[in-house]
């Protein structure tokens, strides 16, 4: 079974772990040992500092010869301090970013409308994922009304962990446009209880690296109760899905 | 087959001794109320290819411990080659008589303390100490859950102290690193346990480096957890396939005598 890691962030970040897989080449290896063949990345730079200045760095380090697809850390624009959205999707397109993170609690914003709606419809628009880490980024409580309020956009929320699994069933139910990651949903039977409740194509795999663990993600996949069509979709096919829909 | 071959198929384990030293049965509030009595516990050490756990009561340990201990001893009585109970102690309680558990009972294993769910209390308490000269005197396993890192220089205490009793340090590792390398730098009763509901790419061969292989048990908090996931980490490691079975189970089996 291959992966297709929805999560993962490449540069120098500012806490080193002394044992974890600190360079890209270290996370290559981690990848090849854990069959993940193409994975999502944003750069540190662009989380911890400076988000334009960190995906200026992301195209350095990521392209067609790599198996990482890009991810940019965007923002709204306010008193022109970042790309109107109009500008960031035109160069989205012209450096083959395909999916957005945002990072609302750190930057002080609030994900209502009258603060992102104008590049929330922009990524509704041309069909661009919109990644948040749950906890870091959002509160487990105010996933329902983010769904409602653009229900024109998808949402990747990370980092689901194993205690939200009560709120993860009317998410799913009644959002159609809520995703969330794999890593550290671990459940016991987590995952077959959602396949018995018919929600399987709405867990994306992801491993977090470097400081999520990828032995760990993938071993969650590859041993849930669950027919291996359901793997297949958690484990590359959904997030292969949204990216398909992707018009730039 | 290799140890990784069975984590890249998703197949359980064959030929390998395998102890999951830190697992719970019982419906607890805080976490998922479906999967948690002794039936699931064994489908899911079934599937995975795990021969015995080490299991307490998650929710006594926040409540009544002597209610919850009869729901581990339960689940011992109907899988008695699988499921080891452990006893939880409670430091607002000293006075138990530990000899219904372990002389007139005979379905109980070990100890858990997990003072820190009970009002947040440390585990150097003098409440516990009753229950720590009881498993020394009859040289007991204990679990700690020691995921802080005062919670792990307490447990460097305790087990100074009480030398004839083997403490399995819970959630070690992970957070409180370099008080885990300690303690087993200065305590030969201490093995350290690998459960983390999220665990950091590398952990597991970082602490092997500083510790030992032998000092390292599997342990998952199943089913609080799932145990596929800690299962990958020891599977899928850079560590070599001797170092891999001393983790999965055979350790444990010369550490507890099982």
């Amino acid at each position: 079974m291959k992966f297709l890691d929805a999560r993962i962030q490449l540069g120098q970040r500012c806490v080193l772990r002394e044992g974890a897989p600190n360079t890209t080449e270290e996370i290559l290896e981690v990848m090849q040992r854990c069959d993940i063949k193409k994975a999502i990345a944003f750069h540190a730079i662009a989380k911890e500092a400076d988000m334009q200045a960190g995906n200026e760095e992301l195209l350095k380090i990521t392209g067609e010869d790599t198996p990482f697809l890009r991810q940019w850390i965007a923002m709204p624009s306010v008193f022109g301090e970042f790309y109107e959205p109009e500008e960031l999707f035109s160069r989205m397109k012209q450096h083959n970013v395909t999916t957005l993170r945002l990072m609302p609690k750190k930057c002080g914003y609030p994900m209502k409308p009258y603060m992102v709606g104008k590049l929330m419809d922009a990524a509704a628009d041309s069909h661009v994922p919109v990644f948040l880490t749950l906890h870091e980024d959002i509160a487990p409580f105010e996933l329902y009304d983010l769904c409602k309020d653009f229900p024109r956009v998808n949402f990747v929320i990370c980092g689901v962990d194993y205690r939200q699994n009560r709120l993860i069933g009317p998410l799913v139910e009644q959002c159609p446009n809520f995703y969330f990651g794999s890593s550290i949903y671990v459940v016991h039977g987590g995952l077959k209880l959602l396949s018995d409740y018919g929600c399987t194509d709405r867990l994306i795999f992801e491993s977090g690296l470097p400081t999520g663990s990828a032995t760990a993600a993938v071993s969650l996949i590859r041993y849930a109760e669950i027919s291996r069509e359901e793997k297949e979709l958690i484990a590359h096919g959904n997030m292969e899905r949204l990216l398909s829909g992707v018009t730039l | 087959m290799k140890l990784n071959d069975y984590a890249v198929l998703g197949k359980e384990l064959k030929d390998t001794f395998v102890v999951d030293v830190h697992t719970h049965v019982g419906v607890n509030n805080n976490y998922q109320r479906v999967g948690t009595d002794a039936d699931a516990i064994v489908h899911t050490m079934d599937r995975l290819g795990v021969d015995k756990v080490l299991c307490s009561n998650s929710p006594g340990a926040y409540s009544d411990f002597h209610w919850g201990n009869e729901v581990a001893a339960q689940a011992h009585a109907k899988y008695p080659d699988r499921i080891l109970a452990l006893a939880v102690g409670s430091p607002h309680y000293p006075d138990v008589d530990w000899d219904d558990y372990f002389i007139r009972d005979d379905r109980y294993f070990g100890m858990k303390a997990v003072p820190f769910v009970q009002g947040q209390q440390p585990i150097y308490h003098e409440g516990l100490m009753p229950m720590y000269e009881y498993a020394d005197k009859h040289g007991l396993a204990v679990l700690f859950h020691s995921w802080q890192d005062s919670e792990t220089r307490d447990a460097i205490k305790v087990a100074k102290q009480f030398p004839h009793a083997r403490f399995i340090l819970g959630h070690a590792g992970y957070t409180a690193r370099d008080a885990a390398v300690d303690a087993c730098k200065q305590c030969e009763n201490v093995i350290l346990e690998t459960t983390f509901s999220a665990p950091t790419e590398g952990d597991l061969e970082w602490i092997v480096g500083k510790v030992g292989a032998d000092r390292v048990a599997y342990g998952s908090d199943l089913t609080a957890f799932e145990c596929s996931h800690i299962l990958g980490t020891i599977l899928l490691s850079r560590l070599t396939e001797a170092e891999k079975e001393q983790i999965l189970g055979l350790n444990a089996k010369a550490f507890l005598g099982l």
